[in-house]
């Protein structure tokens, strides 16, 4: 437990925005509305009255110890708090990269930089979560050392909506000094003067937008207009081109690191993530399209739903009714990550626990699946699943419809996202988040986005190919077309086992 | 009676053709329509809706479910008695304006019909003029709007002020939904009712029209 002392400021403030303005982590993915309970501060002594969501969260003994959540607590006076340890700052960021699926392209060497040498530049990728940055020597074509970090911003909510609505309600210099701070930590670790180095950013669109100070109004409402999403620099920093508010540059990294616009063949890449980002295409041409799937591969809306952290299940089986799991570090299990999330699903219907249509069966149902101690997986969980997998399921096939292919005319399917650890092809498959048909061409390609920022920092000249890539790579609206409803409703069920 | 019962387990699966033949053998028994439709068709939706809440059943089901009871109160419209008819209340509903989710509001719909209300649905990116307009035009008893976005929230406060500004507010309820729209939210802009889950938006709905 950490302790804080705060002066009182002789005005009413929100504790929770209070904490966020002295640049004090705590986690808030609903975004301080009150219904996700994980903003927990203790009272060390004159606690305020709970509020009805603080009931809700906490037992009476924890009430009475001075348990209140963060975000329904208006303070004025001085007060005297404690936060719990953040296991948070423990997510382990993706950073290596790998195009065929084996061999890792980028080197982590541990050398430290010399700040004085003008050929090196700080390649980052910022992910709504976790950040991972790499020092490139642009003279030798080598990388040199990568770090990682969380995105603090998470202070402001876990997803990229809450935060473009931090924004919008007067926190866009807030966000934009955190991630700030956030890269200035890294580049001093990578060696690097934060405010004078070269950096390559690769990031969403809206990671961007926060990041250069940018209005994120039109971001939120349709048509969802971006500001600026060209490629340009920004003080000391390259900021990589992007497709619309939903395809950033995130995607386009990740589409010049498998070399989508110079294939013969026609590939797809996918991410996971909760806008479910899809580009089909080749030398010929390339579409893209986003799906809301939410957040379930990435551990999010799951009851024991966590980030790839230390403690995570990341795979599951299940013989009889009993789990066995494996989770990131060896360590105890504490929740689920994504690909634990998607074994758990897979496992439970191959062993009958849960039907075609996801009823779980009825020794489960009220209380859920056990995995581990304290780690279950209920009914509801397995919806967030189905929901999640059918978006990304009808996405693909009418991405694949609208390109003029069929499943057997993609050669390679490239999965990127932050689920933790390695997707287990034949249980993605298993439970029709893919087609049978990618069988043996699916490869999971980790960070492709910093793939990219690196690909970026050795090469300047390579900017051009970037920006043409960003131009020539149309967007299919899948919300407004009628074979994406009834698809998506189609692949709700999972497939007979 | 056996064949209403027959009516409600088929609807519950899905079974449109089943459920339309069932009707009309119903019909043919000389039972009289308005009785079909509530105790076959309306008590076939409300298992439905408990299921769904219960999470026992998914929302393909639910969609199947609603598609089967609509054929089958086609079927019975021109045999109802003046009175008899789906008459709970007239509710229009959107997704606000900036924001084109309408899965959700699609089940709504369906939950409401579920408890024979009759539904004018005004589609995703509904300005409020138009759930204003949609509300007097057609004398309607309720304003449904759904929201997934925090971003596009806010517009649910315009259409109560709206309302009022159109000095309605008085004959319609606004009821508001959608997964970043809690309680405290629906108080602060003063609309009527805010549920959690598609299943309770109907049971408040009757709730609200008094019924």
């Amino acid at each position: 437990m950490k302790e804080i002392r705060l002066e009182g400021t002789g005005k009413k403030e929100n504790l929770l925005e209070r904490l966020q303005k002295e640049q004090i982590y705590l986690p808030a993915p609903c975004g301080g509305r009150g219904v996700c309970g994980k903003c927990r501060v203790r009272f060390v002594s004159d606690a305020p009255d709970p509020s009805a969501a603080g009931k809700k969260y906490f037992t009476e003994e924890e009430l009475a110890a001075g348990w209140r959540l963060a975000c329904r607590v208006t303070l004025e006076g001085p007060a005297v708090i404690e936060l719990p340890d953040a296991d948070e700052d423990e997510i382990v960021a993706a950073t290596g990269f790998s195009g065929d699926g084996n061999s890792s392209r980028t080197d982590s060497a541990d050398l430290y930089a010399d700040s004085d040498a003008a050929d090196y530049v700080v390649a980052v990728d910022i992910g709504t979560t976790t950040l991972a940055a790499s020092l490139v020597d642009r003279s030798s074509g080598q990388v040199l050392k990568t770090v990682t970090s969380v995105n603090h911003q998470r202070a402001y909510g876990t997803d990229v909506v809450s935060r473009m609505d931090a924004s919008n309600n007067g926190k866009a210099e807030e966000l934009q000094q955190s991630i700030l701070n956030d890269l200035a930590g890294m580049s001093e670790k990578l060696g690097m003067n934060p405010e004078t180095a070269p950096f390559v950013i690769a990031g969403n669109t809206t990671m961007q937008h926060l990041l250069q100070g940018l209005s994120c109004k039109t971001l939120g409402v349709a048509p969802y207009d971006p500001v600026d999403i060209s490629l340009h620099s920004w003080r000391n920093m390259q900021m990589m081109p992007g497709i619309s508010t939903f395809v950033g540059a995130d995607i386009v990294s990740g589409m010049i690191a498998v070399d989508m616009d110079q294939s013969d063949e026609v590939c797809l890449l996918v991410d996971l993530g909760t806008n479910g980002e899809m580009v089909i295409g080749s030398r010929e041409k390339m579409v893209s399209a986003s799906t809301a799937a939410g957040p379930a591969f990435e551990g999010g809306n799951i009851s024991c739903g966590v980030a790839g952290i230390p403690g995570a299940i990341s795979s599951v089986s299940i013989e009889d009714g009993e789990a066995t799991v494996g989770t990131i570090g060896d360590r105890p299990a504490i929740g689920l990550c994504g690909t634990g999330v998607l074994e758990t699903v897979y496992e439970l219907l191959k062993d009958e626990l849960i039907d075609e249509t996801g009823l779980m069966d009825d020794d489960y149902f009220d209380d859920g699946f056990p995995l581990a101690e304290g780690v279950v997986f209920t009914n509801k969980d397995v919806r967030e699943v189905q929901l999640a997998k059918s978006a990304i399921r009808a996405g693909i096939e009418v991405l694949l419809q609208e390109y003029g292919v069929g499943y057997d005319g993609v050669a390679r399917v490239y999965i990127a996202g932050g689920f933790g650890e390695k997707i287990n092809q034949e249980k993605a498959i298993g439970i029709g988040l893919l087609p049978e048909e990618f069988e043996g061409k699916i490869i999971p390609i980790g960070n492709s986005s910093l793939a990219g920022a690196v690909m970026l920092a050795k090469d300047p000249s390579l900017g051009e190919r970037f920006a043409r890539v960003a131009a020539a790579a149309g967007e299919t609206a899948l919300a407004e077309n009628p074979k994406f409803n009834d698809l998506y409703m189609d692949h709700m069920f999972f497939p007979e086992q | 009676m056996a064949i209403l019962d027959d009516i409600s387990e088929q609807l519950q699966k899905g079974k449109k053709k089943k459920v339309v033949e069932f009707c009309q053998q119903a019909l043919d028994e000389g039972i009289p329509a308005g009785e079909i439709l509530n105790n076959g068709l309306l008590a076939g939706m409300d298992i439905v809706g408990a299921k769904f809440k219960a999470n026992e059943i998914f929302v393909p089901q639910v969609l199947v479910a609603a598609r089967a009871m609509n054929a089958g109160a086609e079927l019975l419209k021109p045999h109802l008695q003046a009175g008899e008819a789906i008459n709970a209340g007239k509710i229009c509903m959107g997704t606000v304006k900036g924001d084109l989710h309408d899965i959700g509001k699609n089940l709504v719909i369906m939950m409401f019909e579920g408890k024979g209300f009759e539904v004018i649905d005004l589609g995703v990116d509904v300005a409020p003029e138009t759930f204003i307009q949609t509300a007097i035009d057609e004398n309607c008893d309720i304003i449904a709007c759904s929201a997934l976005l925090t971003t596009t929230m806010p517009i649910m406060a315009d259409v109560v002020k709206g309302a009022e500004e159109a000095g309605i507010r008085d004959k319609v309820k606004i009821m508001i939904g959608g997964a970043p729209v809690t309680q405290d939210f629906c108080d602060q802009i003063g609309a009527d009712a805010f549920t959690q889950d598609a299943t309770s938006a109907a049971e408040k709905a009757l709730e609200l029209v008094g019924a």
